[in-house]
């Protein structure tokens, strides 16, 4: 998937988020819609055409340090379209399915776990998942996480993604990722408890770092 | 495939026929909703699936018309993997599983789907009946594959959409604490719904449980109405008088859901005195909906004072039924 046709070639002349925005919008690229815009939180463009979804986003060395390691022990994330050559202050470009939506857009109601669909229970332990075999495999966590740095994709075995850019760091810590999460949910979603979520986050990491 | 009246309004999802897969390992135990319409699909296995017409009582597989040369073989959870998808509060009865069918030139499919159980196989077919004429009237909703009917209780099967977003899922309550473009968002939501439920009841379409759990939302921001089990439907275009009905019912429902008057799907937009409510209701959902029901009769050439009238007498109604002053 992706821009993996002659756009690609006129967008990495471009190094500017908002001439990227006015060139994707002239090529006939529509951007995503609220629950599902990945890049709320910091400007990056999440658009798509026909069944090609992109999220171009401002890249650094970090990033892509991070995917490196990520695609080295075999981590599910998003793929790289394109990378700068020149990390610093540059665009990358994210393939992305079309159905993966932005955490931070959803509320988390849920007191339990729930059967037969996706209930915030079960997101809550997907995220566990991934960070354990992360942190498993490579000794890192992302830092200062939150919800909008993660998606989900639904349907698929593995269901939550780290959405670019990416930003793993050495763990020391990897308890503080389960405060900064509920820290996060408390924000995003005040009205529901979500001490069992979290509960069940921690827990699961556990289980799952065992069997990574 | 059997060929059907062009639908102009209506875009055919690409998703509906995904790339072949045989299931090579069902799971054994599935879930027990699961387990009951598996076995409910044995007990009618052997007997000719037929197209669905009319109002059946009796048992079968009965299959919607564009769906009318498909077989469904086989219910069930595959082994290993499990099809989840994402829901809001309330999960509308349903849960999703896996589906294999038969298309007509033979060859064998997979499909997520969502099954919702039904304890009165009436209510199933009624349910499906609505759907399907939803659709013929050139909205894009749900789009069962079939219902089948066993011992007396009804399942609907759909092919699950992962494009979709319940709204009920989307977090309202930053309207409140949100940025502005948050807020925005929010208020554009209302305008969407607004504008959608003008143009169902102006095709005769009174969805009747129209809280915004029963809404969803494509990637590409279209705005899609869906659940159509309480769903009433009238002649398109309808009288004044039942415009005027359907405006009150389902606006009724919407305000209750957007003041949080629902616990099933807690959404407190609007969380004030009943009076403001309704002022905020007004500006931000009525008026838009209003309008866009005259912009509609003036292009069918109905517009006149009877049209306004009822319009005008309908929110009168709709204060009184909710008791605001």
């Amino acid at each position: 998937m992706g821009l993996e046709t002659s756009t690609t070639k006129e967008l990495i002349n471009i190094n500017d988020l908002a001439q990227m925005r006015m060139y994707l919008e002239k090529a006939g690229w529509e951007e995503v819609n609220f629950g599902f815009h990945l890049g709320r939180h910091n400007g990056a463009l999440d658009f798509q055409r026909l069944k090609e979804r992109n999220l171009c986003f401002q890249s650094n060395a970090t990033d892509q340090h991070s995917y490196q390691s990520l695609v080295s022990k075999q981590i599910v994330r998003f793929p790289t379209i394109y990378t700068p050559d020149d990390p610093k202050n540059s665009i990358g470009i994210s393939g992305i399915p079309p159905a993966a939506r932005a955490l931070d857009s959803l509320s988390y109601p849920d007191q339990q776990p729930r059967t037969g669909y996706l209930g915030s229970y079960e997101i809550l332990v997907s995220i566990a998942k991934l960070l354990a075999a992360i942190y498993k495999k490579t000794g890192t966590i992302p830092q200062d996480l939150k919800l909008n740095n993660l998606s989900l994709v639904a349907g698929t075995p593995d269901i939550i993604r780290l959405v670019p850019p990416l930003n793993l760091q050495p763990a020391t810590d990897w308890a503080s990722v389960a405060d900064q999460l509920y820290i996060d949910l408390m924000t995003q979603d005040p009205h529901h408890n979500h001490q069992g979520q979290i509960e069940a986050f921690k827990n699961h990491f556990h289980i799952f770092l065992k069997n990574a | 495939m059997p060929e059907h009246p062009p639908r102009p309004f209506i875009q055919f999802a690409d998703h509906e026929l995904s790339a072949v897969e045989k299931v090579h390992r069902w799971d054994k135990m599935p879930e027990p909703k699961v387990n009951q319409a598996a076995k409910a699909l044995q007990n009618q296995n052997g007997k000719p699936m037929r197209e669905l017409t009319g109002y059946p009582t009796e048992e079968g597989v009965f299959m919607l018309p564009e769906w009318a040369q498909h077989q469904i073989i086989k219910i069930g959870q595959r082994r290993g993997v499990r099809d989840l998808i994402p829901r809001g509060n309330s999960a509308h009865e349903v849960c999703f599983c896996t589906a294999e069918l038969r298309k007509p030139d033979g060859q064998l499919i997979t499909k997520t789907i969502a099954l919702k159980t039904f304890n009165d196989s009436t209510a199933a077919i009624k349910e499906v009946q609505i759907n399907h004429e939803v659709l013929n009237r050139g909205f894009n909703s749900t789009r069962p594959v079939c219902v089948l009917i066993d011992q007396g209780r009804g399942y609907i099967i759909t092919p699950a959409r992962k494009d979709i977003m319940p709204l009920d899922t989307e977090p309202w309550h930053q309207f409140s604490f949100g940025s502005g473009t948050v807020r925005d968002h929010f208020l554009g939501r209302l305008k969407q719904i607004s504008f959608l439920l003008a143009d169902l009841h102006s095709r005769g379409i009174n969805h009747s449980d129209a809280q915004i759990k029963n809404f969803w939302v494509t990637s590409k921001g279209h705005l899609e109405a869906f659940d159509w089990e309480a769903g009433r439907l009238y002649p398109n275009p309808p009288n004044n008088q039942d415009l005027a009905h359907m405006a009150v019912d389902d606006l009724r429902v919407l305000f209750k859901s957007v003041t949080g008057q629902y616990k099933e799907s807690y959404i407190p937009l609007f969380n004030d005195s009943s009076t403001v409510n309704w002022q905020l209701f007004k500006e931000y959902f009525y008026d838009h909906y209003s309008y866009r029901l005259m912009e509609q009769w003036q292009k069918i050439g109905l517009l006149n004072e009877d049209f306004i009238e009822s319009i005008l007498r309908a929110e009168e109604e709709l204060k009184y039924e909710l008791d605001i002053s």
